[in-house]
C-alpha cells in the first residue's frame, strides 16, 4: 500500500515536472559562425551562447506573463557568404529572437534578418562597415574593431620612433586591416618604411620580409589571418633577423603558436593588440566566468607546452563577448517584455548589463558596439604564454591572466 | 570546521573586492599638491570642449592621437557630469557610451571626424584625473 | 499566314503531340508552382536556387547530351553571369535586363571557350574546359572587383523568394522545352550525327564545329542566366559558390537524369538535391562538414554512373514526326569537273594527273585494285584533303564511306531529316525554338520525303539505325547523301561483303538516283554490279587513269 502511495506521488511530481517544462517555451537563438573552417572559433563564440543561455535558464527569463528558455542552434557558414546569408535566412524563417554571428557575409545577410527585425550581434569581426545604427539598425558587434586595433597601434607604435613594415595578406581581414591601418598612418607616413601585401595561403613569405629588411624596417607590423602570421614570423626569424613583430588579435589565436611549437623562441616579443579581458574592477569577475566556462567545457587547449612543460590554454576571450550578449538579449527580452525580434532590438539599445569582465556592456541609438576602441591593449608572448605590456597606459593597469594548468 | 569555512570564505570575497577598496580608498584620500598646469590652454583637435573646470596639465602627440592631461577639482560623481554635459553639448559631438563607477569613470565620444575617450579618475578626495583621447574617426 | 491561322495550326499541332506524359508533365508543372504556398521563405530561396542549377543543368545537358560535348566549364559560365549581373544590379539596373546581360554574358564565354577547344578530341575537350573552371574560379576569388573577394559582392533587392521560385520554375520549363525543340531542329539532328559518327556527319556536309560552337553557346547563354538570377536571390555573390565543384555537380547532375532527355537534368537536380540531404545528416553524425560530404557524395556518383554504365534516370523520348504533304522532286543538275588532280604522301604518289567529269544523270564506276588510289581520289573530290595541284568545281558533293557508318542513336528517317537539314531556310535555332508555322511545316514536309524515300526502297522508319540489317543501312547511307541535295554523290564500295541479291537491290537505288538526275561516282570491286549500273568506267592503277570506257 505505503508502495502504491509512493510510486503514485512519484508519478504525480514527474507529471508536474513535465507540466511545468512545457510551460517554458523556447526561444531561438542561432550561432552563425564558421564551425568547418575554423572550429576553434566556431566552437568558442558556441560555448560562449550556451554558457549565458544556460545561466539564464537557471535565472529564469519570464516575458509577458510567459517563462521562456533560451534554445541554441548552430550553422555553418563555412567561412562563405553565401551560406551565411542562407543560414541567417533559414534562422529567421524559424522564427530566431537573435543571431551571433562570427561576422561573415553580415553586409549581405543583416538585409534579411531586418526584414523581420531580427538582431545579429557579431563577436569577431572587426569591419568597420559592418556596424553602422543608422543604415543596420539590427546589427550590433561585441569585439574589438579593426579601427580601434589600427588606431590604438599607431598610437603605440609611433612614439617608438620605428620604422615599420607593414605586411597584410590578402583576405579580406588583411585587406580590410590595411586599410584602417592606412588612416592610421596617413600623417606618419616616414614611420612605414614599407607596405606590401602577402598572399593569404602563402606558406613562406620570405620575399616579402627579406624586401621590408630591405627597406631598413625595424619593426613588422604584420596584419592578416593566424597562417600569415605565422609564415611571417618563420621567415625573418629562420632568416636571423629578430625583429620586433606586432599584430592585431589574429595574433593570438591558437594556430600561430601551434606553428612555431618547434620553435617557441621565435615567438617571444611577439605583441598582438586585443580586446582587454580584465575591466577596471578587477581581475576577479573575469576569473569567476573562466571558471564557470572551464567547468562548463574544459579548458581551451592551445596545443603547445611552456619550457617548464606545463599546457598552454586559451582563456575565453571570444566566448565572453558571445556570453555577454546572450546576457544582454535576455535584460533586453525582459526589458521590451516582448518577444518579437524588432521590439527587441529597439530594447538592446536601451539595457545594460555586468559583462563577464564586471565592466559594463550596453549599446545606444547612437553606438552599436560593444567594446570601445581605447579598451584595446597590447600583450607581448614569452615562453608561449602573453601578458600584458608595460609600456602603454592603459596595458601596464591589467593584471596578467593565468594560461598555463 | 564552520568557522573556518566561513572564514576562508571571508578571505576569498576580500580577496575579490581588494582592487574595488584599493580605488576608493586612494579616492577617499586627502589631496597632496595638484600638478603643475599648463600655461597656455591646449588646442585640441576638431574643437573638442573644456568640461566646466578642468585644468590642463599636458598634451602629448601619439601617432594620429592627441592625449591630453589634466584634472578637475570635483569628485568622480560630478567629474562624470561636467563632461557628459560639455561632450553632450558640444557642437559636433555625441557622448556613445559612459560608464562610471566608484572611482573611476569614461565618457566615449565621437563628432567632427573624430573619436576617443574621457577618461576619469578620482584620485584623492577632491580631484579627479582627466585624460581626453582624440582620434581620427 | 494570319496570326490566328499560325495559332490554330500551333493548336492543333499540340493536340496531336499530346500524350500521357505531356499530362503528367504538367500536372507536376502545376504542384511545382504552388509549392511556396506551403514553405518557408527559407525553404522556398532553397528550391528556387535548385531550380536556378537545373536551368544551368538543362542548357548544359544540350552540350553534352545532344551534342556529345563534355564541358566541365559550365559553372564558370554561371560565374560569369553572376558577375554580369551583380555590377549591373549594383549599378541599379533592373533584374530582367541584368538577367539578360548576365545570359548574354555566358553565352560570350561560352562561344569564346568553343571558338578555342571545339576542334579538340573529346577527352582534350573536358580538360580545357575544366581548366577554364579552374582559372574563372581563381579570378573570381583572387580579384576582388569580380565578387567582392572572401566578403562576397553584395546585391540587394530583387524579388522574393516566393517570386525567384516562379520565376526559376517557369525557366525551367521553358529550358525543358527549348532543348526538346532544339533536339529535334536541324541544329540538334547535326549534333547528335556529328556525336555518334563525326566522320560521317562531316562526309554529309554538316559543318560539325559550327554546330558544336552553337551548342557550347547556347548551354552558356542558359547558364549565364541561372547565374545572373541566382545571385540576385542569394543577396550575394561569393567566389567560393562558383568553384570547380559547381561544374562537376552540374556534370554529375546532367548524367545522373540522362543527358539525352529535356528533363533529365531536372531530375539529376532532385536526385542530387535529396541525396545532399541524406549526406548532411550523415555527414553531422560524424562530424563532416556538409561541403566536403556533398563533394563525397557527387563524387561516388559520378563514379557509380561511369562505371556502371548508366545512361541517366530519364530516357530520351522518342521524336514523332508528324505527317505532310510530299513535295515532288528532283535535285537541280549539276556536275563535278576535276582537273590533272595528283597528290602524294611522301615518296609514294597516290594520284597522279587524274581529269575526271561527272554529269547529271550518269553513273560513273571508278575501278581498280587495292591502292590505286581510288580512296584518296574521292577524298580530294570531296575536298576532305587537298590536292599538290589540280582543281575541283561542283555544285555540290557527297561521300558515302567505305565502312557502314550509319549514326547510331538516330532512326533512317532522322538520317535523312539531318541530311536534308541544309536545305531548310526556315530550321534555324530562333525559328526552332518559337517552333514558327514555317519551321512546322518545312519539318513536316522534310519528315513527309523522308518517309516516302525510306518507303520506297523498303528500309523501316523508326528503329535506331543500329537495329537495321547492313544492306538496309547502306541504302540509308546512299539515300542521305540523296537527301542532302548535292548534285554529285561519291560512293564508296556500297557492295562489299553483300549477297547478289543484296548487291542487285543496292545497285537498284543507285539506278533509281541516276533516274532523278544525279551525277554519280561509284568506287565498286562488284563487275556485276558495274555492268548492271555504269554508264563510264574509269580505271585507276597506281594513281593513274589507265582506261576510260
Amino acid at each position: 500500500m505505503r508502495l502504491a502511495a509512493l510510486a503514485l506521488l512519484a508519478f504525480v511530481a514527474c507529471s508536474c515536472g513535465a507540466s511545468g517544462s512545457k510551460d517554458v517555451k523556447p526561444l531561438l537563438v542561432v550561432v552563425n559562425a564558421p564551425f568547418s573552417r575554423t572550429p576553434y572559433l566556431g566552437r568558442t563564440i558556441e560555448n560562449g551562447v550556451r554558457l549565458a543561455a544556460q545561466q539564464v535558464a537557471a535565472t529564469g527569463l519570464r516575458v509577458d506573463g510567459q517563462r521562456y528558455r533560451l534554445e541554441v542552434r548552430t550553422m555553418d557558414n563555412g567561412l562563405s557568404p553565401a551560406h551565411a546569408v542562407a543560414n541567417v535566412r533559414q534562422a529567421v524563417a524559424d522564427g530566431a529572437v537573435a543571431i551571433v554571428d562570427e561576422g561573415t557575409g553580415v553586409n549581405a545577410s543583416w538585409r534579411i534578418a531586418a526584414k523581420r527585425g531580427v538582431p545579429i550581434c557579431i563577436v569577431f569581426d572587426g569591419g568597420s562597415s559592418l556596424v553602422d545604427p543608422q543604415t543596420r539598425p539590427n546589427v550590433f558587434r561585441i569585439a574589438p574593431t579593426d579601427h580601434g586595433v589600427a588606431f590604438r597601434l599607431a598610437e603605440y607604435l609611433i612614439p617608438k620612433r620605428l620604422r615599420i613594415g607593414i605586411l597584410h595578406d590578402d583576405s579580406d581581414y588583411g585587406t580590410n586591416g590595411e586599410s584602417e591601418l592606412r588612416k592610421a598612418f596617413s600623417e606618419n607616413r616616414s614611420s612605414v618604411a614599407v607596405d606590401e601585401t602577402v598572399p593569404a595561403d602563402a606558406l613562406d613569405l620570405s620575399p616579402q620580409v627579406l624586401q621590408a629588411r630591405r627597406a631598413h624596417a625595424t619593426a613588422l607590423l604584420v596584419w592578416g589571418r593566424p597562417s600569415t602570421i605565422a609564415a611571417a614570423i618563420t621567415a625573418a626569424r629562420s632568416a636571423g633577423w629578430n625583429v620586433p613583430v606586432y599584430t592585431p588579435p589574429t595574433g593570438a589565436d591558437p594556430f600561430v603558436r601551434q606553428q612555431l611549437a618547434n620553435h617557441p623562441a621565435w615567438l617571444n616579443g611577439l605583441t598582438f593588440a586585443g580586446g582587454r579581458l580584465t575591466a577596471e574592477v578587477g581581475v576577479a569577475p573575469f576569473e569567476r566566468f573562466e571558471q564557470r566556462y572551464e567547468t562548463a567545457y574544459g579548458v581551451d587547449r592551445v596545443g603547445v607546452r611552456t619550457r617548464s612543460g606545463a599546457e598552454v590554454i586559451e582563456p575565453p576571450e571570444i566566448a565572453m563577448y558571445a556570453y555577454d550578449f546572450v546576457n544582454l538579449l535576455a535584460a533586453a527580452l525582459t526589458h521590451a517584455n516582448s518577444t518579437d525580434p524588432a521590439k527587441v532590438t529597439r530594447s538592446l539599445e536601451e539595457v545594460t548589463i555586468e559583462g563577464a569582465n564586471g565592466d559594463e556592456r550596453s549599446f545606444n541609438k547612437i553606438d552599436h558596439e560593444g567594446v570601445v576602441d581605447d579598451d584595446v591593449y597590447f600583450a607581448r608572448f614569452r615562453d608561449m604564454t602573453y601578458a600584458p605590456v608595460k609600456d602603454d597606459p592603459l596595458s601596464a593597469t591589467l593584471p596578467r591572466i593565468p594560461q598555463t594548468r | 570546521m564552520k568557522r573556518l569555512v566561513l572564514l576562508l570564505l571571508a578571505v576569498f570575497v576580500l580577496a575579490a573586492c581588494e582592487d574595488e577598496d584599493k580605488d576608493k580608498k586612494a579616492a577617499g584620500a586627502a589631496c597632496a599638491g595638484a600638478p603643475a598646469q599648463m600655461q597656455a590652454h591646449p588646442a585640441l583637435p576638431a574643437g573638442f570642449p573644456d568640461a566646466a573646470g578642468i585644468h590642463y596639465t599636458g598634451v602629448q602627440q601619439k601617432g594620429p592621437t592627441t592625449v591630453a592631461s589634466g584634472y578637475l577639482t570635483e569628485t568622480i560623481g560630478p567629474a562624470h557630469d561636467a563632461y557628459m554635459k560639455a561632450v553632450g553639448n558640444a557642437r559636433g559631438y555625441k557622448v556613445t557610451h559612459d560608464e562610471q563607477d566608484a572611482a573611476d569613470s569614461e565618457v566615449n565620444f565621437e563628432g567632427n571626424g573624430k573619436s576617443g575617450q574621457v577618461k576619469m579618475v578620482q584620485e584623492c578626495k577632491s580631484r579627479t584625473t582627466v585624460t581626453i583621447t582624440i582620434r581620427p574617426a | 499566314m494570319t496570326a490566328a491561322l499560325a495559332f490554330r495550326g500551333a493548336a492543333r499541332d499540340a493536340r496531336a503531340a499530346w500524350s500521357l506524359r505531356t499530362w503528367l508533365t504538367l500536372a507536376a508543372f502545376v504542384a511545382a508552382a504552388c509549392v511556396p504556398a506551403v514553405t518557408g521563405s527559407a525553404r522556398t530561396a532553397d528550391l528556387a536556387g535548385g531550380l536556378y542549377l537545373a536551368v544551368a543543368a538543362v542548357g548544359l545537358a544540350f552540350a553534352v547530351g545532344i551534342g556529345g560535348l563534355p564541358s566541365l566549364a559550365q559553372g564558370a559560365f554561371v560565374a560569369v553571369g553572376a558577375i554580369t549581373a551583380a555590377h549591373l544590379l549594383a549599378a541599379g539596373v533592373p533584374t530582367a535586363p541584368s538577367a539578360i546581360a548576365g545570359g548574354a554574358a555566358g553565352a560570350l564565354a561560352a562561344f569564346a571557350a568553343g571558338a578555342l577547344f571545339i576542334r579538340l578530341p573529346r577527352a582534350a575537350f573536358a580538360a580545357a574546359t575544366w581548366i577554364v573552371a579552374w582559372l574563372v574560379s581563381l579570378g573570381a576569388g583572387s580579384i576582388t572587383w569580380f565578387l567582392g573577394g572572401s566578403e562576397g559582392f553584395v546585391v540587394a533587392g530583387g524579388p522574393s523568394p516566393a517570386e525567384h521560385y516562379e520565376l526559376a520554375l517557369g525557366l525551367t520549363a521553358l529550358a525543358g522545352l527549348a532543348y526538346a525543340a532544339l533536339a529535334r531542329a536541324p541544329l540538334g539532328l547535326r549534333l547528335a550525327a556529328a556525336r555518334d559518327r563525326e566522320t560521317a556527319a562531316r562526309a554529309l556536309g554538316i559543318p560539325v564545329e559550327r554546330a558544336r560552337a552553337v551548342a557550347v553557346t547556347l548551354s552558356g547563354a542558359a547558364a549565364g542566366l541561372a547565374g545572373a538570377l541566382g545571385v540576385q536571390l542569394a543577396g550575394v555573390g561569393d567566389p567560393a559558390q562558383y568553384g570547380p565543384f559547381l561544374s562537376f555537380k552540374l556534370f554529375v547532375v546532367v548524367l545522373i537524369g540522362g543527358a539525352a532527355s529535356a528533363y533529365g537534368a531536372v531530375a539529376g537536380v532532385i536526385i542530387l538535391g535529396v541525396l545532399s540531404v541524406v549526406a548532411d545528416a550523415i555527414g553531422s553524425l560524424e562530424h563532416v562538414a556538409a561541403a566536403r560530404s556533398h563533394t563525397l557524395l557527387a563524387a561516388v556518383m559520378l563514379l557509380g554512373v561511369v562505371s556502371l554504365g548508366w545512361d541517366g534516370l530519364v530516357r530520351p523520348a522518342r521524336r514523332g514526326w508528324s505527317g505532310g504533304r510530299t513535295r515532288g522532286g528532283t535535285v537541280a543538275p549539276a556536275a563535278l569537273v576535276a582537273r590533272t588532280l595528283g597528290k602524294r604522301y611522301g615518296e609514294v604518289v597516290a594520284v597522279d594527273d587524274v581529269s575526271l567529269q561527272l554529269d547529271p544523270g550518269t553513273v560513273t564506276a571508278l575501278v581498280g585494285p587495292n591502292g590505286s588510289g581510288k580512296t584518296t581520289l574521292l577524298r580530294l573530290l570531296t575536298g576532305a584533303v587537298e590536292p599538290d595541284r589540280g582543281t575541283v568545281e561542283h555544285g555540290g558533293v557527297v561521300r558515302t564511306l567505305q565502312a557502314t557508318s550509319i549514326f547510331p542513336s538516330l532512326s533512317p528517317l532522322e538520317h535523312l531529316v539531318t541530311a536534308s537539314a541544309g536545305l531548310r531556310r526556315h530550321g534555324g535555332v530562333l525559328r526552332s525554338l518559337l517552333s514558327t508555322p514555317k519551321a512546322r511545316a518545312e519539318e513536316a514536309r522534310a519528315a513527309a520525303e523522308a518517309r516516302s524515300a525510306l518507303t520506297r526502297f523498303g528500309v523501316p522508319v523508326d528503329p535506331p539505325a543500329s537495329e537495321l540489317t547492313v544492306t538496309d543501312q547502306r541504302i540509308l547511307m546512299l539515300l542521305a547523301a540523296a537527301a542532302t541535295g548535292a548534285p554529285a554523290i561519291l560512293v564508296d564500295e556500297p557492295t562489299a561483303g553483300a549477297s547478289f541479291a543484296e548487291a542487285q537491290r543496292i545497285a537498284g537505288v543507285v539506278d533509281v538516283l541516276r533516274a532523278e538526275g544525279r551525277a554519280i561516282l561509284v568506287v565498286e570491286h562488284n563487275l556485276a554490279v558495274v555492268r548492271k549500273i555504269a554508264d563510264r568506267v574509269v580505271a585507276l592503277d597506281a594513281g593513274r587513269v589507265v582506261e576510260t570506257a
